[in-house]
């Protein structure tokens, strides 16, 4: 039986899972059984030089036989945001949006909080280290300074288990209810090794001598006495880690340079962690009896869509959703999964909110999930895992959970301090994305001429007050709903004008009735002070008709 | 005296921190995070339970702020007590525009690495020469790091250029450090510019009455933290001056920091509550500043064997 204890000196763990951008705010919990090896390598190189290697080998071949056991301590989660100084940009067209010194990128810096006092066990039940092994993994694991970032400063020694697991390998079993999977890399089987290192060996010789036979022939030459050259198999020989030993010692550069996609001698094992809801999400004030009815993002990439496409990316982030949560009809719009083709009823489901806030470009900073119905376990589930959209339809992104709860947790005037304005509280509400009335107008009106100017707003006003009686969640703000103005055909975005006329008001798929194509500037004015969020007419579940206050 | 150092023999790293407070009031002004305004964050107190806590100072910027004491801002030269240190001077058309102990990333500075002038860089290339293949040898390194800039053995280092052993050649922080605050309270408040003359007056001009709102912070415990790592500094093979060198030197640039450094912000500025505690080796007393300044000029002179001739190299910046 073997035990190393942790403790978390500043109460931070910091480490990027293998495989995933830092700018996911992915953490890697627990820590896998490679990062753990590799550390215990690091340590060696840099701290212990006068250890042999065979020493080394000895232990590391015994630490990699068998997969640990965890006992994890109670933690949440919590991030910052930094600028790296980047590579420099000149641009001669624009001298504007060069960066001579290096354009900053954005990086995310996110975290575990655990309190200091509380242990990390790692525990592998079969494995007995002779002395000189225990003696020596107790001497590099005392001069472990940091395990992960170089911001998790660590204390680590030999302990005893004295604990249950509460993160072990799922060993083909189904995970249970109050367990959540996670991937965690670790060495592969060792005795394989050799075997494979050998076939990969010859198959890429093969593919070698193969490509250069195919050139010669393109090129009419004999291809009898063609064969690899001394470098071509040295190159070959060195691109594939001698034995495990080597592999733990690659590094990501070297891999992408090999065209690795994993680790050789590594392989992904399934581990069930006790699922814990983050702290951050408890700390939301809930409401007695009732469910979160906010999840809020922020958002990270290299290219940021503008608020005018706030419903393609919404579409996206529902897209997303759907296939985490396996088809929730919270995420699909409807009623049930028994009725999968009955729409749901009062606007309960989920709202895609796109916000730019306190962004010089206009671009989309956060997006807030928000349904009445409230999220269920399930829901819950699917919005901690979601994390990032790709592929067609726009740039990659990353989205970074900032917590789930009320309306009344997010919602403020103070864009700097990452509050919401679509959740504050205001008398007065102004459109931030066009309204895009579902019903028909009477008529076309000339908005130029006051007068009918006036009478636009009153048809306008009787389809809002349908709007609002439609869904549950803002009928009460029906009843103090004093009047309603068409503001000015523009907006400010970024600190410029935009017409609401260039804002997307057409969704990609799906339905939604819609009644004009124009979309409208509102000003709502109510009898007293109500809480966001407000959104109506066309699309609103995808941030059209979308209001903060005035 | 001279410092003995022989208490740390057998112990991997020392483990200090002090508490702080506002010099004035209670309030203090966050550091300000890119689209996120103050980093704070849920963390646990002693007793485990959950409390909101901020991130006064981040290591990076800790790091910066440890260098920045060893130069004398005023008269344009490194402090008295280091003289004699190495490091890299940065000059353009004759003028000197920055060195190394200034610039964020050391003599990873594009300053440094990315002038026309290739002379220091090709050199520096010639000496890393046999780091270009195989595992990258981190007591040469650190040999290297010795000559030109220690300051880059203490607070780190990631020479980030191909042509430097295929950009593989980093080294963590010997000594890091951050400042965090616990049990923390947000304090609103606000004022208006007021102009008696023109109040309507254009506000990007400067003119008319122009609100604002401020954020402070209240806690009842802000603590900066420092780890020096000792077991990191001997896994270099330097002779015995020379670590006795940099430690002293790590242990001068948190003493002066504390004596002199903690203006963090115009309406942060901090002082210790208590003297510095080493939590471990709880039986090692940090030396104060004034023992520190005395014994280091012999000490850079014990170790002056390994540093360039001359001291200060010159890098001519050319765009």
């Amino acid at each position: 039986m073997l035990t190393i204890e942790l403790k978390f000196l500043t109460g931070k763990w910091h480490a990027t899972p293998w495989g995933r951008q830092v700018n996911e705010g992915a953490v890697e919990w627990p820590p896998a059984p490679w990062r753990i090896l590799r550390t215990l390598l690091a340590v060696w190189h840099h701290k212990h030089p006068e250890v042999s290697e065979a020493e080394m080998r000895d232990l590391i071949d015994t630490l990699a036989s068998e997969l640990p056991v965890y006992h994890l301590p109670t933690h949440a989660e919590g991030h910052t945001r930094h600028y790296m100084k980047g590579h420099p940009k000149i641009d001669k067209k624009n001298p504007e949006k060069s960066f001579p010194g290096g354009k900053p990128d954005k990086v995310f810096d996110t975290f575990l909080t655990i309190s200091p006092q509380e242990t990390l066990q790692i525990h592998w039940s079969e494995i007995t280290l002779s002395d000189t092994q225990s003696e020596l993994l107790d001497q590099l694991l005392k001069s472990i300074s940091y395990f992960g970032r170089a911001e998790s400063w660590i204390d680590a020694r030999l302990g005893s288990w004295k604990s249950n697991a509460n993160a072990s390998p799922l060993n083909g079993s189904p995970a249970e209810d109050h367990q959540e999977i996670v991937r965690l890399l670790a060495p592969g089987e060792l005795d394989q090794y050799a075997n494979w290192r050998e076939e990969m060996v010859t198959d890429s010789r093969n593919r070698k001598l193969a490509d250069k036979k195919s050139i010669a022939l393109a090129k009419g030459k004999p291809i009898d006495k063609i064969k690899l050259s001394k470098n071509e198999i040295e190159k070959i020989e060195t691109s594939i880690p001698e034995d495990f030993f080597a592999a733990l010692h690659m590094e990501t550069s070297e891999l992408r340079q090999a065209g690795w996609n994993r680790l050789p001698a590594s392989q992904w094992v399934t581990y069930v962690r006790e699922k814990q809801i983050p702290s951050i999400t408890k700390s939301a004030v809930r409401k007695k009896n009732e469910l979160p009815t906010v999840a809020r993002y922020a958002i990270a990439g290299a290219v940021l869509p503008k608020l005018t496409d706030a419903i393609f990316l919404s579409e996206r982030v529902r897209t997303s959703l759907i296939s985490i949560s396996d088809g929730s009809p919270l995420f699909i719009g409807r009623e049930s999964k028994e009725k999968p083709s009955q729409p749901a009823h009062g606007h309960m489901h989920a709202h895609f909110f796109c916000e730019s806030n306190n962004n010089l470009q206009g671009r989309i900073t956060h997006i807030s999930i928000f349904a009445p119905q409230g999220f269920d376990n399930a829901a819950e589930e699917a919005l901690s895992k979601f994390n990032k959209t790709w592929g067609s339809g726009g740039h990659d992104l990353q989205f970074v959970l900032i917590g789930i709860g009320h309306p009344s947790d997010f919602g403020g005037s103070n864009e700097k301090k990452g509050e919401a304005p679509i959740f504050a509280q205001s008398k007065i509400w102004v459109s931030r994305t066009p309204f895009v009335p579902a019903d028909r107008l009477r008529r076309q009106y000339r908005l130029e001429d006051p007068l009918e100017k006036s009478r636009c707003e009153k048809d306008l006003a009787r389809i809002i007050r349908k709007e609002l009686e439609r869904r549950n969640w803002l009928d009460q703000h029906y009843t103090t709903l004093d009047s309603i103005t068409l503001m000015d055909t523009k907006t400010k975005l970024g600190g410029h004008e935009t017409s609401w006329l260039n804002f997307r008001r057409e969704r990609t798929k799906g339905g939604g009735t819609k009644g004009n194509t124009s979309g409208f500037g509102i000003k709502l004015k109510f009898s007293q002070q109500v809480e966001g969020p407000i959104a109506l007419g066309y699309a609103s579940h995808f941030g059209l008709g979308l209001f903060v206050p005035g | 005296m001279s410092l003995d150092f022989s208490t740390l023999d057998q112990h991997p790293r020392i483990l200090m921190q002090v508490a702080l407070q506002p010099v004035q009031g209670s309030r203090f002004q966050p550091t300000g995070f890119p689209d996120l305004g103050p980093a704070t964050f849920k963390g646990f107190n002693k007793e485990g339970n959950s409390v909101d806590c901020l991130l006064v100072e981040s290591a990076q910027s800790m790091a910066n702020r440890l260098e920045a004491v060893c130069w004398e801002e005023g008269e344009g030269c490194i402090v008295k007590a280091l003289d004699g240190l190495p490091f890299i001077e940065v000059s353009e058309g004759g003028k000197v525009i920055t060195n190394s102990l200034l610039e964020s990333h050391r003599l990873n500075s594009p300053y440094i690495l990315e002038s026309k002038d290739r002379t220091f860089f090709d050199q520096l290339k010639e000496e890393l020469g046999g780091l270009e293949v195989g595992r990258v040898d981190l007591r040469q390194l650190a040999t290297i790091l010795i000559k030109y800039d220690p300051n880059s053995l203490i607070h780190g280092i990631f020479l980030a250029k191909k042509e430097l052993a295929g950009g593989r050649l980093r080294l963590p922080r010997i000594l890091s450090s951050f400042i965090e605050a616990q049990k923390v309270e947000v304090v609103a408040s606000g004022g208006v510019k007021n102009d008696s003359h023109d109040p309507q007056g254009d506000t990007k001009k400067g003119f008319g009455n122009v609100p604002f709102h401020r954020e402070e912070y209240a806690s009842p415990s802000i603590t900066a933290y420092f780890n020096l790592d000792l077991a990191q500094l001997r896994g270099y093979g330097l002779d015995e001056d020379t670590n006795t060198l940099l430690i002293a030197l790590s242990l001068y640039k948190i003493r002066k920091f504390l004596r002199e450094g903690l203006r963090l912000r115009t309406a942060c500025d901090l002082e210790p509550i208590e003297d510095l505690i080493v939590k471990r080796p709880q039986e090692f007393t940090v030396p104060t500043l004034e023992e520190l300044e005395a014994e280091l000029p012999g000490l850079i002179e014990a170790a002056s064997q390994h540093f360039a001739d001359p001291r200060v190299t010159q890098v001519q910046y050319k765009k």
